[in-house]
């Protein structure tokens, strides 16, 4: 891994709060900020192709797996709006009662499963973008944190305050399994590119690592810092993860690690 | 049926038990400095081939990997 080959996209006037590739395209990355922006990137040239002006900042958002479409949340929490990729143009809102978390469209474009705040599952039509869910699943104690679909997308995964990782069928929408290894919160979840397995950070410190099929804890690390953010490689056991650091003077470090396992 | 899938020179039978213990434990950290406040967000591209990273500092940070 070329450790000196780095790039800055600079644009953002604001903390980003989230970035996210497409799904089909290796060089394209959308953002959002607190400067209520949504930027359009081009990684090849670290120029900005686009910048949509947003009614308040975002904390999510989300491709369709056809890249398609794109989906993002409001400062509020409270709503989700959905873009045309292709024309770059607003498509809907979808007003929520309670406050939502996180959220993915399924891979088919059948539904976009939306984690809550009441510990519920939104599951909205992806054709329609009726805010009428077509179903509301109760899951855990409240508030979800994070969800993850998988990359065969048959399963997904959600993860809660009341400190247990469910497993869910996306077929049955029904959840199968459930991890739990402490009393601690969970904040984000990954999967592995094979689904084989779950990464999870907490709230305070600590990452494991957990076998999906036999909820064992297979490994752990102890972060000294609040983590907020991990991701898989797409086709390697190499693990990003990212959060607070700060060195002996307490001082931000931004930091990115990884978890290489190449045997 | 048996599909075997080469990982980076190991074998991984995926119908077979593996010891994610053994595996895991022979993994090495890397770490990237360069944001000069928090990480809130990262992600890889769909190959692999990039990490780009989101800070409290307003900036993208793009690694180029494997």
């Amino acid at each position: 891994m070329d450790s000196d080959k780095k790039s800055e996209l600079k644009g953002h006037t604001d903390p980003v709060t989230n970035v996210k590739f497409s799904p089909i395209d290796e060089n394209l990355l959308l953002s959002c900020s607190g400067d209520k922006t949504l930027k359009l990137w081009d990684t090849r040239t670290n120029k900005l192709i686009k910048s949509e002006k947003t009614k308040s900042g975002s904390k999510n958002i989300t491709w369709s797996h056809d890249a398609s479409m794109f989906a993002f949340s409001n400062k509020d929490d409270d709503q989700i709006s959905i873009y045309d990729m292709k024309k770059f143009q607003f498509l809907k809102n979808i007003q929520f009662k309670n406050k939502i978390t996180e959220f993915e469209f399924e891979k088919t474009n059948s539904i976009l499963i939306v984690t809550s705040m009441v510990g519920s599952l939104y599951i909205i039509n992806a054709e329609t973008l009726d805010e009428n869910p077509l179903a509301v699943l109760d899951a855990h104690y409240p508030p979800i944190n994070t969800l993850c679909i998988d990359r065969s997308n048959k399963y997904f995964a959600t993860g809660a305050a009341d400190a247990l990782i469910c497993l869910w069928n996306m077929n049955e929408l029904m959840s199968y399994k459930v991890i739990k290894k402490g009393e601690v919160p969970i904040r984000k979840i990954s999967y592995s590119y094979d689904s084989k397995l779950l990464a999870a950070i907490y709230e305070g410190n600590n990452l494991d690592i957990f076998d999906s099929q036999t909820t064992e804890c297979v490994y752990s690390i102890y972060t000294e810092s609040q983590q907020y953010s991990l991701a898989w490689h797409p086709n390697k056991y190499v693990l990003a993860y990212c959060g607070d650091d700060k060195n002996r003077n307490n001082v931000d470090e931004g930091n990115i690690h990884l978890l290489i396992n190449q045997v | 049926m048996k599909e075997n899938s080469k990982e980076d020179g190991q074998i991984i039978q995926n119908n077979s038990q593996v010891n994610f213990k053994e595996v895991l434990n022979k993994s090495m950290s890397k770490e990237f400095t360069g944001h000069k406040k928090r990480v809130y967000t990262l992600d890889w591209n769909m190959t692999g081939s990039l990490l780009a990273s989101g800070s409290v500092d307003c900036s993208i940070k793009v690694i180029f990997s494997f």
